[in-house]
């Protein structure tokens, strides 16, 4: 019996890793540059935000459920930002965070007070993001001039490592913290896992909900911030590409969409791999409408290798 | 008792042969033989794991074998799926109700055999009914095919399966159906299970039956015939009229079974002071006037049919569902809002009876099933950071006190086996040192042995100063464990008895305050 158990657990690592080594040899022997610091930095650069975004992903994953306005609310945080950089400079951070934040709890208290499912909470809150965006910027891209503002995602703190690449890794610690040393991300975990035991067991099932979705939206509104200082403007529907890429991040690296398994350290690795994925194709001249094809494929042959189907007693 | 043990049974309806089954890492039947005769009533007994269910599941068609040989009316047997087994009248009642509820009653005893109902492309409604009301008749249900399901009780829908194998070996032109029962009787009171049994007897004439059941009395009583499973091997043949519980005991355990199977000697019955009482509770549509009271270091158990009000009743002491009247005191202190997490700061805790769902978290590793309740009690330096070391020592203590059978703390809980599972949810809440427990079933789908073990971790508790209200459908444990006895019926306490041990009250004195 031990053994399905521990087979099972490094199973589960043995793959994205080894999937990592695969790209990284492959990619790496087509074309030497794929291999060189600089391009590493690149990769950095260009995974960065969807880490962010998929770590608030994973946690809600984790718990069960899911969250499709991830993608509006990279945008209108990102425009609104940028709206205010004029009067704020680097202080405009935090009007993007707020609405993300802001939106999120508006995402987690109707899931639990008004008990409609997360996936169509979400999926509404999307258009109404966007639409708001949309009417924010008068339809058009919201230019971002000013240097302070922008160095914190170009700059470069230390040494060659780009700064957007700092932000990605304290949010990726301090969430991994989060998640297995304390009582909030053990409670993620075992909602996931049996909501129904969890709250005979005397865990505020409700408040931990609301605490998550507001968590998603944080994490994505400091994405949309992060964007649009690299894109140097804010624009409709910037977010958008990340709705996807954050789940199938958050499933190829190892975190279960039934819940309760998996966790945000195992989410870099699906990070890596979609970038890897992105950068190594970008180098081998790709045509960018395959390579969507590609990351579909990808994160279809994931999720059939990690999904619990013992769990699932009917595939709808 | 009819002579219905005299009748013609000589022809053989099923015979199993060197039926072999693994599963990865475990052996569940290792060349098991067994024969049902025409109009048999056969079962057969073992602990959890021992292979009951799978040779059953085999002889449905639900499972194949390694290896081994089915016979069927002598004729060879092999069933790809159910319906196959089926086509050949072989029939399985499941634990889990194979109805589905939004149908009416004729609907679900024709499921996914309505060709035989179709003209030109058009179902027959009309004639499936009559079918299905002459079907009832002839077996002497007083079920209208015409209502919906589920507005039939467990019990009854019950009935309805059992009845859908007669219907279908009709139609089919089989004589004499095969029926599988798998634990029939986890789930029904003591009175259906009577009930049960009657129609079971009754249509032996007609049909024979292979029947699993934990209990080992329910065996004696409904079976001609039974066999012993113990570890995927069939050890033992018996005729049950000369059978004695304790015999089949010794044979599944390998020791013989003792009167002291509940403790009784360990019963304390210097009890202290009143810890917890209820006064005059009341939940619409549940119960009502309910009030009695609880010492420390004493079992009051609850008793009654389900449905009686017991299992809500449990639920609203614990502060899980609302109640509408009464008050409920803890050491002297009236709670004033009664919600979960009150009771449980007051030291009440509540340990469900559904194992599976509300219980434990099968994917999730024992150490976190332990601790979950205990999680805002073990912080670091207050702040609300996890102690592992602390909860991982929490979690070895128990699994050294309470024998809990795993290979590490880190491993999932649904590997376990349902006594180790309960015995993780026991660990869960005494781990949080609480003063009063409320235990619903806590010995349901529980072999012997692990059974053993959980009476002798209460009666532990116990002598360490823990109070229980124990709510049970099981009769004997009822008895057996409490120092006074409640008894409901239709949400209303209709008596209470003392229960010392040494003078125990009968159970047909309890059961005629239940129905």
């Amino acid at each position: 019996m031990a053994d399905i158990v521990t087979r099972r657990k490094s199973l589960g690592i043995v793959i994205p890793v080894s999937f990592i080594a695969v790209l990284v040899l492959s990619f790496g022997s087509i074309n030497p540059r794929f291999l060189s610091i600089a391009n590493v930095y690149n990769l950095i650069r260009q995974t960065s935000v969807l880490m962010i975004v998929a770590i608030g992903a994973t946690f809600v994953i984790l718990m069960g459920s899911i969250d499709l306005s991830v993608g509006a609310i990279i945008t209108i945080s990102g425009i609104v930002s940028a709206i205010f950089v004029p009067k704020l400079g680097t202080g405009a951070i935090v009007a993007g965070v707020a609405i993300g934040g802001f939106a999120g709890a508006i995402n987690g208290l109707v899931f639990v007070y008004g008990r409609v499912p997360s996936f169509l909470v979400t999926l509404a809150m999307g258009p109404i993001l966007e639409g708001l965006a949309l009417i924010i910027c008068k339809g058009s891209p919201v230019v971002i001039k000013d240097m302070n503002f922008l160095k914190i995602a170009s700059g470069k703190l230390m040494g060659n490592f780009p700064n957007i690449g700092i932000w990605a890794i304290l949010i990726y610690c301090f969430f991994t913290f989060v998640a297995f040393r304390t009582r909030y991300g053990r409670y993620v975990f075992t909602i996931g896992a049996g909501e129904k035991a969890s709250q005979f067991s005397g865990v505020s099932v409700r408040r931990i909900k609301i605490i998550t979705f507001f968590v998603s939206g944080f994490l994505s509104g400091l994405a949309g911030v992060l964007f649009s200082a690299r894109c140097q403007s804010g624009t409709a529907r910037m977010g958008e590409p990340f709705i996807l890429d954050s789940i199938a991040a958050t499933v190829v690296g190892g975190t279960a969409l039934t819940g309760g398994s998996g966790g945000p350290h195992r989410t870099i690795l699906g990070v890596i791999i979609m970038g890897i994925l992105s950068n190594g194709m970008n180098l081998l001249n790709v045509h960018p409408h395959v390579q969507i094809i590609i990351k579909g494929v990808v994160t279809i042959l994931a999720v059939a290798a990690t999904l619990d189907r013992s769990r699932l007693e009917f595939v709808k | 008792m009819p002579d219905r043990r005299e009748k013609d049974t000589k022809a053989s309806i099923l015979q199993a042969e060197n039926i072999t089954k693994s599963f990865p890492g475990v052996l569940a039947l290792d060349e098991v033989t067994i024969e049902v005769k025409q109009g048999e009533i056969v079962g057969i007994a073992g602990e959890n794991g021992a292979g009951k269910s799978t040779l059953l599941n085999i002889i449905a068609g639900i499972y194949r074998p390694d290896s081994g040989l089915l016979l069927l009316r002598s004729e060879p047997y092999s069933p790809h799926n159910y319906q196959q087994a089926n086509k050949n009248g072989v029939f399985m009642v499941f634990q889990e109700q194979g109805l589905v509820p939004s149908l009416y009653v004729y609907e679900n005893l024709f499921l996914a055999n309505e060709e035989n109902f179709i003209s030109n492309g058009i179902l027959n409604k009309k004639k499936m009914i009559k079918e299905a009301v002459d079907a009832m008749e002839n077996l002497n249900l007083k079920i209208d095919p015409t209502k919906l399901t589920w507005s039939y009780s467990f019990h009854e829908r019950q009935m309805i399966e059992i009845s859908k194998a007669f219907t279908l070996a009709k139609i089919r032109e089989i004589e004499m159906p095969l029926i599988l029962l798998d634990e029939p009787t986890s789930g029904l009171s003591d009175v259906e299970i009577e009930i049960l049994f009657e129609k079971v007897k009754e249509y032996s004439a007609r049909a024979s039956f292979l029947f699993i059941s934990h209990r080992l009395s329910e065996l004696i009583e409904l079976c001609d015939r039974m066999y012993i499973f113990k570890d995927g091997k069939n050890i033992k043949s018996l005729e049950t009229a000369h059978t004695s519980e304790s015999d089949i005991h010794e044979y599944m355990v390998g020791r013989k079974r003792e009167r002291e199977f509940y403790r009784e000697d360990r019963q304390i019955t210097a009890v202290g002071e009143e810890i917890f009482r209820v006064s005059r509770l009341a939940k619409d549509g549940a119960f009502t006037d309910i009030s009695f009271g609880l010492h420390q270091k004493e079992i009051v158990g609850i008793g009654g049919v389900v449905g009686c009000g017991k299992t809500e009743l449990g639920l609203c002491m614990a502060g899980i569902e609302k109640l509408d009247q009464g008050t409920i005191t803890v050491e002297g202190k009236s709670i004033h809002k009664v919600t979960l997490k009150n009771m449980m700061k007051k030291g009440v805790g509540y340990v469900p009876g559904d194992r599976k769902n509300e219980g434990i978290i099968g994917y999730l590793p024992v150490n976190w099933n332990v601790t979950l309740p205990s999680i805002p009690d073990i912080t670091v330096w207050g702040l609300p950071f996890l102690n592992i070391k602390r909860e991982n020592e929490i979690t070895q203590t128990f699994v050294s006190k309470f024998k809990i059978k795993t290979p590490r703390i880190t491993t999932m809980c649904y590997s376990l086996s349902g006594g180790n599972q309960q015995k993780v949810l026991m660990a869960k809440w005494v781990a949080k040192n609480l003063k009063v427990i409320i235990l619903d079933n806590p010995t349901r789908g529980i072999d012997v042995g692990a059974k053993e073990e959980i009476y002798a971790i209460l009666r532990d508790l116990v002598e360490q100063g823990l109070s229980i209200v124990l709510i049970t459908d099981d009769l004997l444990e009822l008895i057996g464990l409490s120092n006074r006895i409640v008894i409901m019926k239709d949400g209303v306490i209709t008596n209470e008895f003392e229960s010392p041990p040494g003078n125990k009250t009968a159970e047909n004195e309890l059961v005629k305050y239940m129905v």
